[in-house]
């Protein structure tokens, strides 16, 4: 089969496909694959120095609230199945399902970084965990403070990602209220979302349960 | 691709995200109620790897929509996995045995 130059043309270069996806989609892949190594550099960081300290780590839920977190961790898990259903409505062509479930995702990833804003606040003013020390009486045990910086090194860094996530999602939402949306658009956004919950199924099983 | 395969039960999914969650917040709690020693930490450290990876596993598959895309395709985003393995590797003799933890 040939295809001649000017229809190549007609179709969009982000709706090109490659190895069965779009230009657009196998970007995002790539980036996640080079933000899941960012990711990856901390992590592999937290593990090695808290190997490095084993008798002198502190007991993360001697400091961290888990069930707190967990609960944060089920509000990330409902934006992730909130956000497949927005996709699913794209697929669809339902405009109604689409921009209803954005908002719910928008809203639980909003809510998942007012929780995250309140464990800090709470950790840093009445724990005292700050970047660099312990709370008191862990400190006096002499325990290592690197748990604190490495612990607001990853949250931190993923909390940025919630952030940048839900202002993305608000772009594409814009586009959506104003007809300017294609099923593409809305399943690159959706991967950045889950990948951003995955990174969380991480974090939360290595820095809060270990 | 995507267009072409059925959906896979999204609330489904859920439903077991949510449900192995608990059961790590649960696992977690061992060593506090069994025995705080070396075995029942080992075990329960790697329950709780194995229960994160399944969920991760579950994200990717179906919400990400992985097992629907074609085998190349899989291998090359799952490629920096094995990357990650190996920059814990790498820096375990640096700053984790040399410090004699």
């Amino acid at each position: 089969m040939t295809t001649t130059l000017a229809a190549v043309r007609q179709i969009p270069i982000a709706e090109t496909k490659v190895l069965g996806v779009t230009h657009g989609k196998f970007a995002m892949w790539l980036f996640l694959g080079s933000d899941g190594m960012s990711f990856m550099g901390l992590i592999a960081t937290y593990v090695a120095v808290r190997i490095g300290n084993l008798h002198n780590w502190p007991r993360p839920d001697e400091i961290l609230a888990i069930p707190l977190t967990a609960v944060n961790t089920f509000v990330l898990i409902c934006s992730s199945v909130t956000m497949v259903q927005a996709f699913a409505g794209a697929q669809e062509g339902n405009v109604a399902k689409l921009r209803n479930f954005l908002l719910l995702t928008m809203l639980f990833g909003s809510i998942f970084l007012g929780i995250q804003v309140y464990e800090y606040q709470h950790l840093i003013l009445d724990e005292g965990l700050t970047i660099r020390a312990l709370p008191a009486e862990h400190a006096a045990k002499g325990e290592s403070s690197l748990f604190a910086s490495t612990f607001y090194a990853c949250t931190c860094f993923h909390g940025c990602h919630v952030f940048s996530g839900v202002v993305y999602l608000g772009l594409i939402l814009i586009g959506v209220l104003r007809g300017r949306w294609t099923v593409n658009r809305i399943e690159i956004v959706g991967l950045y979302w889950h990948f951003v919950d995955l990174v969380w199924i991480i974090i939360f099983t290595i820095i809060y349960l270990f | 691709m995507a267009e072409q395969h059925k959906h896979p039960n999204y609330w489904a999914i859920w439903a077991v995200l949510l449900v192995l969650t608990i059961l790590e917040v649960l696992v977690a709690r061992l060593p506090h109620w069994i025995d705080d020693t070396r075995q029942v930490w080992a075990t329960t450290i790697t329950v709780l790897v194995l229960l994160a990876f399944v969920k991760a596993a579950c994200v990717a598959l179906f919400f990400m929509h992985l097992k629907f895309e074609r085998k190349l395709f899989v291998v090359i985003v799952c490629a920096p996995l094995f990357l990650a393995a190996v920059l814990v590797l790498a820096l375990l003799p640096d700053v984790g045995f040399a410090a004699g933890g």
